[in-house]
């Protein structure tokens, strides 16, 4: 091609080379390549393991366009990725910031924060899953615990103002106590599909189980700035958040950046906290795109329509990718 | 000397290749059923045909993948057990053996209890018999209903809802600390299909080709559903949780009435402090048009990948043999669905058993057999939580679900 021969000495290299890489890219070929080839193929067909597969072109696909349950899990899945990455990464940041000062027994607050994530996602699910059982759960008991003597303490004060209407009537009101995971309907709506109380619990349950991950890869890009550029800011007499705004987030953003992408990739294919602790209830309202997949492809055998769903979500999280890639990746070391 | 290993071997693999073996997978199990079959039921059968049943005990979280995924593989057991929703779905996708051909050198068939054997049957074949039974009818507190002046037991939706609301207990801060009626929010579907029989309505048409729970009868009976929630208020739309660990809400006295398979009367017996089995009643659910009781029925199945079809059919006879089919649900207080299976000890003298036997033999109804129905049961839930949190009227909430069950059965009938 470019006129360049071989000498014999390359070619034995060349050889050799494709030796070494034949086990991998062999599995490769095996496990992800076939497979992801087929699922694509199989999208155009209706399969349920037990038939031959029947050739129906786009007809999964013009299913999926007015399947009201597949566009209530898009519908979650967003809600679920908007509550959980940018929020998610802000409090990890501000945890690794806590976290990266030099203070005695700092080594086991990391350890701690870190716990949730080497914690089995099922273990996880089922603790909060009591955690936020209606009647005996702890969530629920401090509510009812701290409520009563909040609002005396309220309607006493607001009394003593005179707004002795208000105050009794505060007090009279009891302590709120959700069905966290029973609730199939909440305050916001995306068009007819309700935000619902129980896909906020989930929403708190990832953010408490994913602050850990985050924050570690933080804590690793913080320990790459070099100290110099704190101690010369200091000099000028920069104070800590013109510290922050001009030395750690720009010499962040490529951690930033990784774990924005990372992020959206995985809340794009939630799935083991909405099995575990819900299955997609009540009133699908917790069901993300993955569940979906998984009920399709492993309940019904649709394995056809679940593949077609697996190909929307990939180009989803592509699409996604893609627009980070393009518009959020930028020069951010300093020359450093 | 190699040779002579060789050959030592070799007689070895012939030796253990003359032990017959069969494999059965159960589902429906505790320890003393483990017992039963481990060390009297399926001993008298290995030794009666001279061959070993490899048995495993599963659980129903696993069912359905192990079985796919043993399909799949062609690695089925031979004989196994099922629930009673299953029989389109295996006999669509060639799971479970037709057994037509064995019916006739069978009488014993014809003394299973009517709603428990449509169960095994699809498109007027059969293809498993029926194992254990689990009728749903309405349990009711007497004691409560007779000390409030009421009818006992209810026998119309109306005398229900007045019921249920003279018996619903409210605390001093206006929780319900006891439901008048326990409408398990969970499964509405299940409780939808029941309020449909009786108002006289299908789930589908009689060919199984189209919906028909959005008829009439099913509006008025999703309408009267989501009323009870939401206009009596008999029940909180999310229920109540239990007050103590494990005990359900009839048997703590959370609730007056409730419609349960026998397990309530169980639970009463075991754990219930404030009242007596004596307080309690049995009666059909109250209903508008017709009497029903939905029978949930587990089955066996013979594998239709067997190569031991005859020794399978065996096993199935000896499993359901009336002594051991009574022994088998006496260990785990399921119902029997044989009809001769009536008089037995186990039967006559277990509280109630007999009343919920009458019941299921005289009211009961089982699931429509098609294959599609695990999804349409998914989307019916759907469907009917739409109409119960008010997102759509019933009438809405029916009609725009039977639009999708109708295309989900075209799409079958378009493949076949």
């Amino acid at each position: 091609m470019n006129g360049h021969r071989m000498t014999g000495l390359e070619r034995r290299e060349a050889r050799a080379a494709y030796g070494f890489l034949a086990p991998a890219l062999f599995l490769f070929v095996v496990f992800v390549a076939i497979p992801v080839v087929a699922a694509v193929l199989l999208s155009f067909t209706r399969y349920d393991i037990f038939h031959r597969p029947v050739w129906i072109g786009f007809d999964n696909y013009r299913n999926l366009m007015r399947d009201e349950v597949f566009h209530q899990s898009l519908v979650n899945t967003a809600f679920y990725a908007a509550c959980t990455i940018i929020p998610g990464m802000t409090l990890s940041l501000a945890l690794a910031l806590i976290l990266n000062a030099k203070l005695r027994g700092i080594t086991f607050y990391r350890a701690a924060y870190y716990l949730p994530v080497v914690t089995s996602l099922v273990a996880v699910a089922m603790i909060w899953m009591w955690m936020l059982q209606p009647t005996s759960g702890l969530i629920n008991q401090g509510l009812a615990n701290f409520w009563e003597p909040f609002v005396r303490w309220l309607g006493g004060a607001l009394n003593t103002v005179s707004f002795g209407l208000i105050g009794d009537t505060l007090m009279k009101y009891q302590a709120p106590q959700p069905s966290w995971l029973g609730t199939p309907t909440g305050i916001i709506s995306v068009g007819r599909y309700p935000l619902s109380l129980t896909l906020q619990a989930i929403v708190m349950v990832a953010l408490w189980a994913g602050l850990g991950w985050n924050m570690v890869i933080f804590l690793a890009g913080l320990q790459g700035i070099p100290t110099h550029l704190y101690e010369s800011a200091m000099l000028d007499g920069a104070g800590p958040w013109q510290r922050f705004l001009n030395i750690t987030w720009p010499l962040l953003k490529p951690t930033t950046f990784f774990i924005f992408v990372t992020a959206v990739i995985g809340a794009s294919q939630v799935f083991g906290t909405v099995y575990v602790m819900t299955n997609g209830g009540p009133n699908n309202t917790t069901t993300t795109i993955v569940h979906q997949i998984f009920q399709n492809a492993f309940a019904f055998l649709k394995m056809g329509y679940a593949s077609a769903m697996a190909f929307v979500l990939f180009l989803i999280v592509f699409a996604v990718s893609m627009f980070n890639w393009i518009f959020l990746r930028g020069e951010s070391d300093y020359g450093l | 000397m190699p040779c002579l290993a060789l050959a030592v071997l070799l007689a070895g693999c012939g030796r253990k290749s003359t032990v017959q073996s069969i494999d059965l997978w159960i589902v429906d199990w505790n320890v003393d059923t483990r017992d039963l079959l481990n060390n009297t039921i399926l001993p008298d059968f290995e030794k009666k045909h001279g061959v070993k049943v490899r048995v495993q005990y599963l659980d129903w979280g696993h069912l359905d993948e192990k079985l796919t995924i043993s399909f799949a593989g062609g690695v089925q057991p031979d004989v196994f057990q099922v629930g009673a929703e299953y029989v389109g779905s295996m006999a669509y996708r060639g799971q479970a053996m037709m057994l037509d051909e064995f019916m006739k050198d069978w009488p014993q068939h014809k003394d299973f209890i009517p709603a428990a054997w449509d169960t095994v049957c699809t498109g007027g074949h059969v293809y498993g018999v029926p194992y254990l039974s689990a009728p749903r009818v309405l349990v009711y507190r007497k004691d409560l209903m007779q000390s409030a002046g009421l009818p006992v037991p209810p026998r119309t939706w109306d005398e229900w809802v007045t019921s249920g609301l003279k018996l619903r207990k409210l605390n001093a801060r206006g929780n319900v600390v006891r439901t008048g009626i326990n409408l398990s929010s969970g499964a509405n579907w299940s409780t939808f299909i029941t309020f449909l029989w009786q108002n006289g309505g299908e789930l589908l048409t009689p060919d199984e080709r189209r919906a028909a729970f959005n008829s009439q009868e099913g509006v008025e009976a999703l309408t009267f559903l989501c009323d009870l929630y939401n206009k009596h208020k008999v029940c909180p739309r999310e229920g109540i949780p239990s007050a103590a660990a494990n005990v359900p809400l009839f048997a703590g006295g959370q609730t007056a009435q409730e419609i349960i398979n026998q397990f309530a009367i169980k639970n009463v017996i075991k754990y219930a402090k404030e009242f007596t089995v004596d307080d309690v009643g049995v009666a059909p659910a109250p209903y508008s048009k017709r009497p029903v009781v939905t029978v949930w029925t587990d089955w066996l199945a013979i594998s239709s990948g067997t190569k031991k079809k005859e020794l399978a059919w065996e096993l199935v006879k000896h499993l359901t043999r009336p002594d051991n089919l009574i022994k088998y649900n006496e260990t785990q207080y399921f119902l029997p669905p044989l009809r001769s299976a009536r008089n037995s000890d186990y039967v006559r003298n277990t509280p109630f058993m007999t009343e919920y036997f009458d019941l299921m033999d005289k009211y009961g109804m089982s699931l429509p057999p098609i294959p599609e129905w695990f999804e349409i049961r998914a989307g019916l839930r759907n469907a009917v939580d739409q109409a119960v949190y008010g997102a759509k009227t019933p009438k809405q909430s029916l009609d725009d679900y039977a639009k999708q069950v109708d295309e989900l059965i075209a799409q079958r009938e378009r493949t076949l």
